[in-house]
Formats: C-alpha cells, sequence, structure tokens
C-alpha cells in the first residue's frame, strides 16, 4: 500500500514535469513565431528578413507534417508578404497561390480562413498590379467580391479592381466600380473610405469628360481636409491637377500642383515630389521635357526589372547559402551520430564476447562442478559399501581365520559374493538405460534382478504404447527412482512380496508401489540417502511422491508425473 | 571332444588367469587371450588363413573402450564379427552383464553357445558350460536363466486381476463362470478359473486362496 502511494505520487511529479516541460516547449514555440513575425515586421535589414522566412519555412513544413494546415497558412501568408517586401514578387505569387490552395481544403468559411483568403488574394492582385499584369489582378479582386467578404472589404476590392481597370485605361468599367465602391462605402461610413471611392470616381469621371468629376474630387478633398489625411490630400491635389491638366486649365492646374508640392516637402516625401514634378513638366508642355521624361521611366523602369531580378538572386543566394550551413550542422550531427552507433556497436560487440567467453567458462566449471560431483558420489558410494564390507570380513578373518575358512572357507567366499555382487549393482546402477521400444523389457528385468527365491516382485502387464507418449529423460528418471525404491526394499524392508504396478489416467502417469516388510519409521527415513535421492529426481521431473509409512506394515509409495 | 585352440576376449588380466588356468585344467594346451576387441578379431582372422582356426572363444561383453578398438567396443561386436568370417567356432560369453534383453540377443540373434554369467560359482559355471558346448549343447547357467526366465517377477494380467477382484468379492468359482460368461470373457469354465487360481497361489507361494487374496489386497493389486 505505501509502495503504491509512494509510486502514485512519483508518477504524479513526473506527469506535471512532463506537463509543464510540453507547455513550456508550446510557449516557446509560439514566442518565436511571433518573434520572427515582429522581425518580419520591422524588416530591420534583408537578412532579418531571410532569417524570418527560413524559421516560417521550416515552421510551415513543420505545420503541414503535423496536420496544422491553418498555421501553416498563416506561416504562407507572412512569407509571401516578406517576399514582396523583397521584391521577390514571382516567389511572392507562389506562396500565396500554394496558401490559396491550403485554404480550398477547407469546407466551411469561417472568418478566419475569409480574412486569410481575402487577404491572400489582396496580395496577389498587388502583385499582378505591379508587374503591370491587370487582367490577372482584376480576376483576384473579383475572387475577394464574389466570396462574400465583409463591406470593408468589398468595397477595398472595388476600389483596387477600379484602379486596375483604370491603369488599362477602361474608364467606363472602372466608373461602375468606383460608383459601387462609393455607394457602399456611404454605408460603411468610413470617411477614409468615402473620400478615396469619391475621389478615384471623380477622376475616372474626369477622362469620361463626365460633369460630376469636379463636384466629386473637391467633395473628397474636404473629407481629408477635415480628417488631415496628408497622403489623401496630396493624391486629391495630383488629380485634380492632371483634371485641369487635361483640359489645358493651366492656371488651375497649377494652383493645385502648387498645393501639392508645398505639402511633398513638408512631408519629404520623394515619391510625392516625383509626381508632382512630372505633373508639372507635362504642365509646361515643353517636347524635350516630355521626351526626357519619357526616357527616364523607361530607364527607371529597366531599373526597376533589374533590381528585382537581382533581389530574386541575391535571396537565391543568401538562402542557399544559409542551407549549405544548415545541410553542413545535419552533416556534422550524422557523422557525431555515426561514430556514437559505431562506438555503441563496437561496445556491443565487445560485450557479447565477453559474455560469451565468461558464460562458456561458467558453463565449464558447472561442467566441471558437476563431473567431479558425480566422482565424489561414487568414489564415497564405493567406499560406504564395498570398502566397509571389505574391511569387516578382513577383521574377521583376522580375528577367527579357523572358523571362517571351515568348509572349504565358504563363509569367506560367501563374503567375497556378497562384496562382488554389490560392485556389480553400482555398476550396474551407472550404466545406460534402453529408453525405446524395449524400455517395459528393461524395467521388467530392473525388477527381475532385485527378486530372488525369497522375494516375489509383482507387477502388472501393461498395453505395448503405455511408455510412447513418456520423454526419455523421464524415463531414464524413472527407471532410477525404481531402482533406488527397490534397493531400499532388498537392503531394509525384509519383504516377501513387492509390487510396482503402472497405470495411466489421461496424461498422468501413476506408479505404486507396496511391499510386506518391515515399514519404514519416519526417522529411518530421514537417515536413508537413497529415498532423499527419489525425492529429488521426482521434483527433477515435475512429478509428486508420497510414502506411506506405518511400522510393521510394509512401505507404499504413489509417484505420480505428466506423461 | 577336447579343444586344442582357444581364444580367451578378455580385459582384465586377474581373469584372463583364472580362465586360462580353468582351460589348462580341462586338458587345452593353445590358449591365447586378447585384450582388445579388434585385436581379438585379427587374432582369429590370422588363424584363419592360417588354416589353424580357434574351435573355441571364450568372450567378455564389456570392454575398456581403447585407442586399438578400431571401431569395435563391444564383445557383441566382436562376436558377431567373428561369426560372420568362421561361422563353425563355438562362442562362450562369460561377463557380469545379466540383463534380460542382452541375455536374449546374444542367445536368439548372435547365436552364441553359452551364457555364463560371472560370479562366486563364475569358473564352475564356466566349466559346466565348456563340457556341454564340447558336447554340442547349448548352456546357461543359472543366474543367467533366472534372469531370461525373469522367474522373481509375477506379472498379473487384466483377466488375473479381474480373476482375484471377483474372489475376493466373494463370489464362488461357478459364479465366476458366470459373470464371465455373461460379459463374454474366455476362458470362462470352473474348470480353467481352478487352474488359474492355482497358478496364482503358485506364484504368491500362498497356501490357500484367503492368503493369496491378503497378499494381493495388502500390496494394492486390487
Amino acid at each position: 500500500m505505501k509502495i503504491s502511494a509512494v509510486s502514485f505520487l512519483f508518477y504524479c511529479v513526473f506527469f506535471c514535469c512532463f506537463l509543464k516541460s510540453n507547455m513550456a516547449l508550446a510557449q516557446q514555440q509560439k514566442d518565436s513565431t511571433r518573434y520572427y513575425y515582429e522581425l518580419a515586421n520591422n524588416k530591420k535589414t534583408n537578412v532579418d528578413l531571410i532569417k524570418s522566412l527560413n524559421y516560417l519555412e521550416i515552421k510551415e513544413a513543420e505545420n503541414l507534417s503535423n496536420g496544422d494546415t491553418l498555421n501553416a497558412i498563416q506561416n504562407l501568408r507572412m512569407i509571401a508578404i516578406i517576399q514582396k517586401d523583397m521584391r521577390l514578387l514571382n516567389k511572392s505569387e507562389n506562396t500565396s497561390v500554394k496558401a490559396l490552395q491550403l485554404l480550398d481544403q477547407f469546407q466551411t468559411k469561417d472568418s478566419i480562413t475569409k480574412a486569410a483568403r481575402t487577404g491572400l488574394n489582396n496580395n496577389i492582385g498587388k502583385i499582378y498590379r505591379e508587374l503591370g499584369e491587370y487582367e490577372k489582378a482584376i480576376k483576384h479582386y473579383d475572387n475577394i467580391i464574389t466570396n462574400d467578404p465583409s463591406l470593408k472589404e468589398y468595397v477595398t476590392a472595388l476600389n483596387n479592381k477600379g484602379f486596375a481597370l483604370y491603369e488599362q485605361q477602361k474608364y467606363h468599367l472602372a466608373l461602375e466600380n468606383y460608383t459601387i465602391a462609393h455607394s457602399n462605402s456611404l454605408i460603411l461610413n468610413d470617411k477614409k473610405i468615402i473620400a478615396r471611392a469619391q475621389d478615384n470616381l471623380g477622376i475616372t469621371q474626369s477622362k469620361l469628360n463626365n460633369d460630376f468629376a469636379f463636384i466629386n474630387m473637391i467633395s473628397a478633398l474636404k473629407i481629408r481636409d477635415s480628417l488631415k489625411f496628408k497622403n489623401g490630400i496630396i493624391t486629391s491635389y495630383l488629380h485634380l491637377a492632371e483634371h485641369f491638366i487635361d483640359r489645358n486649365e493651366r492656371g488651375n492646374a497649377s494652383f493645385y500642383l502648387e498645393k501639392a508640392h508645398l505639402i511633398a516637402n513638408e512631408a519629404d516625401n520623394i515619391n510625392f515630389k516625383e509626381a508632382v514634378l512630372s505633373l508639372k513638366m507635362d504642365l509646361k508642355n515643353d517636347p524635350e521635357l516630355l521626351e526626357y521624361k519619357k526616357i527616364n521611366e523607361e530607364i527607371s523602369a529597366n531599373e526597376k526589372r533589374r533590381r528585382n531580378s537581382f533581389a530574386a538572386d541575391q535571396y537565391d543566394f543568401n538562402k542557399a547559402l544559409i542551407k549549405v550551413k544548415e545541410i553542413d550542422i545535419i552533416a556534422e550531427k550524422a557523422k557525431t551520430k555515426n561514430i556514437y552507433y559505431q562506438f555503441l556497436g563496437a561496445f556491443l560487440l565487445i560485450l557479447f564476447i565477453f559474455s560469451y567467453f565468461i558464460l562458456k567458462s561458467k558453463y565449464k566449471k558447472e561442467k566441471l562442478q558437476e563431473i567431479h560431483n558425480t566422482e565424489a558420489h561414487i568414489s564415497k558410494k564405493i567406499h560406504d559399501e564395498l570398502g566397509n564390507d571389505v574391511f569387516y570380513l578382513m577383521s574377521q578373518i583376522q580375528s577367527n581365520p579357523e572358523s571362517l575358512l571351515n568348509n572349504k572357507g565358504v563363509k569367506v567366499l560367501n563374503g567375497l559374493n556378497n562384496i562382488y555382487n554389490k560392485a556389480r549393482d553400482i555398476s550396474k546402477s551407472l550404466s545406460k538405460i534402453e529408453t525405446g521400444n524395449s524400455y517395459p523389457d528393461e524395467l521388467t528385468a530392473l525388477l527381475n534382478s532385485y527378486g530372488s527365491d525369497v522375494t516375489k516382485i509383482v507387477t502388472n502387464q501393461i498395453t505395448p504404447d503405455f511408455w510412447k507418449t513418456v520423454s526419455k529423460y523421464k524415463k531414464e528418471e524413472l527407471y532410477r527412482i525404481l531402482q533406488e525404491l527397490l534397493t531400499n526394499m532388498k537392503k531394509h524392508s525384509e519383504a516377501t512380496f513387492a509390487a510396482v504396478l503402472f497405470t495411466k489416467k489421461q496424461n498422468k502417469v501413476i506408479i505404486n508401489y507396496a511391499d510386506n516388510g518391515i515399514g519404514v519409521t519416519k526417522n529411518d527415513f530421514k537417515l536413508n540417502n537413497g529415498l532423499s535421492n527419489v525425492e529429488s529426481r521426482i521434483d527433477a521431473i515435475n512429478g509428486n511422491i508420497t510414502f506411506e509409512m506405518k511400522p510393521n506394515d510394509g512401505f507404499k509409495v504413489e509417484i505420480r508425473f505428466t506423461a | 571332444m577336447t579343444y586344442s585352440k582357444v581364444l580367451v576376449a578378455e580385459d582384465n588380466d586377474s581373469i584372463i588367469k583364472g580362465v586360462v588356468l580353468k582351460l589348462r585344467e580341462l586338458g587345452v594346451d593353445n590358449v591365447q587371450h586378447s585384450q582388445f576387441c579388434y585385436d581379438a578379431f585379427l587374432k582369429v582372422k590370422k588363424a584363419l588363413k592360417d588354416k589353424n582356426p580357434y574351435q573355441l572363444l571364450v568372450c567378455d561383453l564389456l570392454f575398456t573402450p581403447s585407442s586399438k578398438s578400431n571401431g569395435m567396443s563391444s564383445g557383441q561386436e566382436l562376436i558377431t564379427a567373428i561369426k560372420k568370417i568362421q561361422p563353425d567356432i563355438k562362442v562362450i560369453v562369460f561377463t557380469v552383464e545379466d540383463k534380460q534383453l542382452i541375455i536374449k540377443s546374444l542367445l536368439k540373434d548372435i547365436k552364441v553357445e553359452a551364457y555364463v554369467c560371472k560370479g562366486l560359482d563364475g569358473l564352475k559355471e564356466l566349466d559346466k558350460a565348456i563340457q556341454a558346448v564340447g558336447k554340442n549343447q547349448d548352456y546357461t547357467c543359472p543366474k543367467a536363466t533366472a534372469a531370461l526366465n525373469q522367474k522373481n517377477v509375477v506379472q498379473l494380467d487384466a483377466y488375473e486381476k479381474q480373476l482375484l477382484q471377483l474372489v475376493a468379492n466373494g463370489l464362488k468359482h461357478q459364479e465366476i463362470s458366470d459373470h464371465l460368461k455373461s460379459k463374454n470373457i474366455s476362458p470362462n469354465s470352473v474348470r480353467s478359473i481352478e487352474d488359474h487360481m492355482s497358478k496364482l497361489r503358485d506364484n504368491f507361494n500362498a497356501a490357500t486362496t484367503p492368503q493369496l487374496i491378503f497378499l494381493v489386497h495388502n500390496l494394492g493389486l486390487i
């Protein structure tokens, strides 16, 4: 009871430790994922990004192999965003597509998968737009629109789609999208979004010479002004300037351009500055300037392309570098492991050889010991049974030679004959036993050899196959057991009859021995070496033996063992 | 018939001496001996080749194993081999071995002429055996005969057991006969039942049937 309580306590402690370590592990994993998310978001250096990428890619593979698809998708999303930031547009596209395919496995559409799907489509749309592949971009925005998005997502998607159409100069289609976006943004009641939709609507209308163009752009500007949303305000100014440049109203155009220039300088934003100056050049309408601008755009486009491919190469190179390092580490680990296994193998081999020799020598020792024991037993027997008789005879001859040598020395001869018979019995008790088909004859011969003119041995006839199911070993042991019993009978019992009956019940062999001798007392029994031998032999064949001891009423033994 | 040339195959020096002495006593001049089976076999073979064969072989069964045995290690093997090359040689087995099986196989299968067990009267019995074999008679010493006949062992068969059981139950011979008839067990005549009972009384050294029943009951036979 005490032990079980202690072991239970131990189990509890063990379990708690296990749980704790497990939790700590989970905690650690989450922490490092967040760490890399943050590292990616802060975008310190390219190395950080690559580190984050590497980590996320490993995590993603892990998630997938663990069947944690949702986390894999989240990680893929992060990877796609990082790749886009690194200008690895094609890679980002592939990653997003892969994430989308994983998303398709989810039949149910809960908020998490929907958000992920929208985010991914948006990412791909942006990539295509940057690559100038507007048709593909539109397809992905359509994916968002048809996929039951939230109102905000819907409006954003419409805006993005409209922008793609606008860039393609498909102003009518753009107008359609912007109109819907605008009316929905009013329902959404998000001023920033309303302003964006209305501004876009305005510039598109401007291209189509729609009368509401100016009003819409001005309304959007007013909203943005009220929000003090500088990026929005400058966009509005640029659109208004463009509107007037298109209509060749230079005064109005330069009015808005100057305002835009002011903000751009204030924000010190080179992108805005570039946009403002570009429009200013358009306004000046100098053919040389315009040509310069066109060439410049071409150069920067080339530069951009070159930078893209360079970024991709750089990325691949860095990645390969890191991979090589990792492979080195793995190889090193494998090598250590290999050496470890080799050592283990060698150790086991040595252990095996040692134990083999130890066992062998032990076996040899035991065998020798056994031989010594047997030899000691035999020599003791010879001394006890023969030596004593010889000594007895010798002392008789010394003390009374005349009477012994009477009648042609018949007394001496009889004594010697007894000794001879004993010697022969010892030899017989150690001889080989026939355990084959003639085992019954062997047993009968044994019984016969212990019978005499004054002692009859009775047995029952048995069927020819009586001994067939009994193993050789058990037959041998049984023979020795009977030998001991009969020796005992002949030496001590003074019986005129001894019966040995063999019967079989199912698989049990039963042997009943009985004689009509003087019987055995408990003290005799303890002193009798032969009978204790019988007990140990019975043990060896997993049998049992019962002695019936009544002084002056014969001796009965029952032996049972399984054939 | 007396023998002029006898071979003794025996590994024990003192027994060789005794046997040789006995044979000389009987007037055999040419007594040779061998302590190894294969050596004895070669001697017989050589004598046969010299056209002066042995007439009698006195042979032990157990030999101390030796490097000269050449695959022949027991008296049985030796006698079998010799009988093959010289079928008319007389063989007397002289041994401590008194197992029924072995005596039987030597007399019946190997067909030796005499079997004598060593012991107190060993040489006397050997003398008798030599005389008997000389008159072309087979001989087994009393000890071997006892072993052969197993007369110290009484084997009760199922019929006798049943008979004893029925007698013990108090049935008269006529009733037993009727009972056996009803069970279709033969022999079942009163006469044969009486014969069996008398044989059983003899076997158990019992003067009367009650004494017999007392004995078999005490021994747990019924």
